[in-house]
C-alpha cells in the first residue's frame, strides 16, 4: 500500500516535472533525468544485454523526452509507462539490427570483499544467465525485464508493450520455461552453491 | 482461484507471491497452502528466481547523465502549433483563398470569351467585375 502511495506521489511529480520540460526548462528536464536515468539504464540493458547499446538508447529515449515534452499530453498516459514504452521500443528495434552483439560482461567494477574464485563463479554464472537471456525472442525479454526485474505491474507492462494482460503473461510463462530448458543442467549447481 | 490459474500464476511472476497481481494474492496463498503439486512447482520456480536475481546489471557510467543533460542545450523542441501561432497564418491563407479563387473566376470568364466571341454578355460582366471587386 506504501509502495501504491509512493508510485502515485512520483507519477504526479513526474507530470509536473514534464509539465516544466514541455516549457523549456532545462532544470526540469536534469531532475527528470536524474530521477529515471539509473531505472533505465538497467532496463534497457536487461533486454539489449549490452552495455553501450543500453547507454546509447536510454539517451536517445531521454532526447525524445526532450523534444516531444511540449506535446506529450496527447500521449494520455502516465510518464513512467510512456517513457517505458519508447525505451523498450528502441530495445526491441536494435536487437533486431544485424549488427546487435549479443553477449557483453556486465562491467561491474570487481567487489573487493569476495576471493577470486568465488568472483570467477559469480562472473561464470552472470554469462550463462545473460546468454540465456540473450538467446529469448526479443517480446519475452523486454516483459520479463519489465515484470520481473523492473517490478511492474502486470497491466502497466501490458500497456507499456501494447498488449493485453493475457498476452504479457504468456510471455512470462514461456521465457521462464526456456530459461529453465537453457540454464537445467546448473540451475540447481548454481541454487546449490549460493 | 482455480488450480489452474495457480499453476499460471506460479509459471508466469515466479515463487515469490509478492511478485503476483494484489488482486489475486490472498485467495492464491489459500490455495497454495492446501495444494502439494503448485508448493512443488513453486520450489522450481524459486530456483530461477535466485539466479535471476543475481544477474547484475550495470549503473549508468558518469558521463552519461552529463550527456543526456547537454541534448537539451542542443536539440530543439517540437512545437504544437497554438492558437496565436494559427491566427498569425490566417491572412496569409486567407490571401492565398482569395487569389485562387480570382484566378479560377478569371480563367472561366476568358474561356468564356474565348469560345463565344459574338456573344459576350455584357451583364455577366458587369457582374464579374463587381464580384472581382467584392473579393479583392
Amino acid at each position: 500500500m506504501l509502495q501504491d502511495v509512493a508510485q502515485q506521489v512520483g507519477d504526479q511529480a513526474d507530470e509536473a516535472l514534464m509539465a516544466r520540460v514541455g516549457g523549456g526548462d532545462k532544470l526540469a528536464y536534469r531532475e527528470l533525468v536524474d530521477r529515471h536515468l539509473a531505472r533505465a539504464t538497467r532496463l534497457a540493458y536487461r533486454i539489449t544485454n549490452n552495455r553501450s547499446d543500453a547507454e546509447e538508447l536510454v539517451q536517445e529515449a531521454f532526447l525524445r523526452v526532450w523534444t516531444t515534452a511540449p506535446r506529450w499530453r496527447v500521449e494520455g498516459a502516465l510518464f513512467r509507462t510512456w517513457f517505458s514504452r519508447v525505451l523498450v521500443n528502441l530495445c526491441i528495434d536494435r536487437r533486431r539490427r544485424p549488427d546487435f552483439a549479443p553477449l557483453e560482461a556486465a562491467g561491474d567494477p570487481p567487489d573487493g570483499s569476495i576471493g577470486a574464485d568465488q568472483r570467477m563463479v559469480q562472473d561464470e554464472e552472470a554469462r550463462a544467465v545473460g546468454a540465456a537471456v540473450a538467446e529469448l525472442p526479443e517480446r519475452q525479454r523486454a516483459a520479463l525485464a519489465l515484470c520481473y526485474w523492473d517490478e511492474m505491474s502486470n497491466l502497466e507492462a501490458a500497456k507499456v508493450m501494447s498488449l493485453s494482460v493475457g498476452a504479457i503473461e504468456s510471455l512470462l510463462v514461456r521465457a521462464r520455461r526456456n530459461l529453465k530448458a537453457r540454464l537445467g543442467p546448473s540451475l540447481g549447481r548454481i541454487t546449490e552453491d549460493g | 482461484m482455480t488450480p489452474e490459474r495457480l499453476q499460471q500464476l506460479i509459471e508466469s511472476y515466479g515463487a515469490e507471491v509478492d511478485r503476483w497481481p494484489r488482486s489475486e494474492r490472498d485467495a492464491a496463498r489459500t490455495l497454495l497452502e492446501r495444494t502439494p503439486d503448485a508448493q512443488a512447482q513453486l520450489r522450481l520456480e524459486r530456483d530461477l528466481d535466485v539466479v535471476l536475481d543475481r544477474w547484475p546489471a550495470p549503473d549508468p557510467s558518469a558521463l552519461l547523465a552529463r550527456r543526456i543533460a547537454r541534448q537539451a542545450g542542443t536539440v530543439a523542441q517540437m512545437r504544437r502549433p497554438d492558437a496565436i501561432g494559427a491566427r498569425r497564418l490566417l491572412p496569409q491563407v486567407a490571401a492565398m483563398a482569395a487569389a485562387a479563387a480570382l484566378g479560377f473566376f478569371i480563367g472561366m470568364n476568358g474561356i468564356v470569351l474565348a469560345e463565344q466571341p459574338d456573344n459576350i454578355d455584357v451583364g455577366g460582366l458587369v457582374l464579374g467585375s463587381a464580384a472581382l471587386e467584392a473579393w479583392q
